[in-house]
């Protein structure tokens, strides 16, 4: 029989092996984060106290990046924007989604050609898809505008309104991203127990019952999932700004991430770029913390 | 019927082209306690479903209380529901869980009134003390008697059970099936039992329904269906261990032959030469028995259960081992000689068909 020593050397030894075979499972997945996501950022940091670096050597100019954000205007009216633009598209796309999940959920027969045409937009490239709706929104010729003068009279200049423009933009953002949101909400509400809603159809809860006190409690995890994932995907809302409207009329559309791109490639300013980009950064992660607390209190 | 608490008239179901439910007639009388007994997959939990109205029959009329429900929503049945998995909101509290029959069937209760009821039922299934929790804090138990309790606040006329023992372990489904069963008794109300249990259906039914494949095997109380199996499915299905059977040629009479024995039973074995199965029960055959019907055999194997031991048997009754249960403490070991007897009244005769004669 062994001794006691013996026997948490042994204990040690498989502790140790177990805990090196995790890690060399972990270690892929670890690099790609410290190369892509954790290093990207820490470079950001350290360019935000510098200047130029594209066309010659980068400068440091201590907190002068920082302060100039405080003091430009550009900066508050994109983050009003972006904000704005998630208020509009995260709500507007959630509603669609459950609503056209429920009715998928409630489809027996034929849902499956209903859900690819549904998922269609979500496969498309957002540069496609905006490029597509500059021809369905044009003034002239735009199919949108044939229908509001044959309703209306006048045509509606939907991008170069400077209080429609950016509904606009997260209308498109909403047709896009609806097909993906209503498969994972599909997938939510097909995943929950059958039996619970007869149980509640039997106590007698009708249909808006059942979903108010059954489904969207029971979908929270769900839920929490989806508002932390639309919230850093909208508040780096680039693409569709970019080819729709680029931040324009009067940067009513100047989003953060639009902005951002701008300093870096247009402005010649990646130093003011790049604290940007850190802010951003930032505020996602301070946003996704209070979500996750928020949820996990309720 | 009239006075039947539910009625099942000529109620059939199909997915497609198959059938799970074929032509179900059926009445349960008030205050019954009906068990419906089958294998997985003959239809039992079908049936449960649509006299609940979670699925919609075939064809065919069902009635609660003398109403036709076939086309009423689940709430308008009057019926409540015990299901397997229990199906607890997880997310209320057992208290919220027990009075949700109550907000969302929209009765007009005072808070004050619905909170006595929900205390009542929880008393009635002893978890007044787990009102607070939530469901996941509970044993499975507990999470029946919730179910349970959810049921009873409704005070529906029928009450319907899906294998609601299925889940516990064995101790706690006997103390369930005893509390179950006393319950029953003072509530009063039909009820309509699903399981695949034998000794549930045996030890809590009125009348049990046997299923297969959708048919109605059998129908009749716990002892006729034991004593007097319908069909050779019925007869393999009920008893533990099963009931052994062995090829038979009528002797005409009541006489039939296995292998070179010849054994009297009390029914009419039909015409002479024609080709029978004999069932004879392990618990039927008497060691050490003499006289009539006197088999001669071998022990082959023996199995200790505790109180009893199940020795297997080669006999002169043919190629087909029997088996048989003593309850000496000291059974023969295997390869001792050993002779059964067995009454007239225990040889169960099923004609080529597998009905019984």
């Amino acid at each position: 029989m062994p001794g006691t020593s013996e026997l948490i050397r042994a204990r040690r030894r498989q502790s140790l092996r177990r805990n090196l075979t995790a890690y060399a499972f972990l270690a892929p997945a670890l690099a790609m984060f410290v190369l892509f996501l954790a290093w990207p950022v820490v470079m950001l940091f350290i360019q935000s106290f510098q200047t130029g670096g594209v066309m010659g050597p980068a400068k440091f100019v201590g907190l002068a990046n920082w302060r100039q954000i405080f003091s430009d205007d550009l900066v508050r009216q994109t983050i009003f924007n972006t904000l704005f633009y998630a208020a509009m598209a995260i709500p507007a796309v959630f509603i669609i989604a459950m609503v056209l999940a429920l009715c998928l959920n409630a489809i027996r027969i034929g849902h499956t050609p209903i859900k690819t045409i549904l998922y269609f937009p979500t496969l498309q490239p957002i540069l496609i898809a905006a490029l597509m709706f500059t021809f369905v929104l044009h003034q002239d010729f735009g199919i949108l505008n044939i229908l509001m003068r044959a309703i209306t009279g006048e045509p509606v200049n939907f991008l170069g309104n400077a209080s429609l423009a950016m509904p606009t933009i997260a209308m498109v953002e909403v047709w896009k991203g609806a097909g993906f949101w209503t498969m994972l909400f599909l997938a939510g509400i097909q995943g929950l127990p059958r039996d619970l809603f007869h149980a509640a159809e039997l106590d007698g809860a009708g249909p808006l019952r059942r979903f108010f006190e059954l489904t969207l409690p029971l979908l929270k995890p769900t839920f929490f999932f989806s508002v932390v994932f639309a919230t850093i995907v909208n508040l780096q809302v680039f693409d569709s700004v970019f080819v729709l409207t680029d931040g324009g009329p009067a940067n009513a559309t100047a989003t953060t991430a639009w902005y951002i791109y701008r300093s870096l490639f247009s402005f010649n300013e990646p130093g003011y770029g790049a604290t940007l980009s850190f802010i951003l950064v930032l505020v996602v992660l301070a946003l996704t913390i209070v979500q996750s607390f928020w949820f996990r209190e309720k | 019927m009239a006075g039947s608490a539910i009625e099942f008239r000529s109620v059939k179901k199909s997915y497609g082209t198959h059938d799970v439910v074929r032509t179900l007639d059926l009445s349960v009388t008030p205050g019954e306690f009906l068990v419906l007994l089958g294998p997985s997959g003959c239809g039992k939990s079908t049936i449960l479903k649509m006299l609940a109205g979670i699925e919609e029959p075939s064809s065919g009329e069902i009635y609660v209380d003398g109403q036709l429900v076939n086309y009423a929503l689940p709430r308008d049945r009057n019926v409540a529901m015990v299901f397997q998995n229990y199906a607890l909101y997880p997310h209320m509290t057992v208290a919220e869980n027990i009075a949700y029959p109550l907000k969302a069937s929209g009765r007009r209760l005072s808070p004050g009134e619905s909170r006595t009821k929900v205390e009542e039922a929880a008393e009635l299934v002893r978890i007044s003390d787990q009102l607070p929790k939530h469901p996941d804090a509970l044993s499975g138990g507990q999470r029946q008697r919730v179910a349970l309790a959810r049921a009873l606040v409704r005070e529906p006329a029928v009450f319907l059970m899906d294998e609601p023992l299925s889940n516990l372990d064995a101790q706690l489904r006997d103390a369930m099936r005893h509390q179950l069963i006393e319950l029953h008794r003072r509530i009063g109300k039909a009820t309509i039992y699903v399981t695949h249990d034998q000794l549930e259906a045996m030890t809590m039914a009125d009348r049990i329904i046997v299923l297969n494949q959708g048919i109605i095997q059998q129908i009749g109380s716990p002892r006729d269906i034991y004593h007097s199996p319908a069909n050779l499915f019925v007869a393999e299905f009920i008893g533990h261990p099963k009931m052994k059977f062995v090829p038979g040629v009528s002797l005409g009479g009541n006489k039939v032959r296995i292998g070179s024995v010849v054994l009297t039973a009390t029914s009419p074995t039909g015409a002479e030469g024609q080709a029978l199965t004999v069932g004879l029960r392990p618990s039927d055959l008497r060691i050490e028995g003499s006289g009539e019907n006197l088999i001669a055999g071998r022990v082959v194997s023996s199995e200790f259960t505790g109180a009893d031991t199940y020795l297997t048997l080669a006999s002169d009754a043919g190629e087909a081992e029997l088996c048989v249960r003593s309850a000496n403490a000291n059974p023969p070991e295997p390869g001792a000689a050993l002779s059964v007897s067995v009454a007239p009244q225990d040889v169960h005769i099923f004609d080529a068909d597998g009905r019984r004669m």
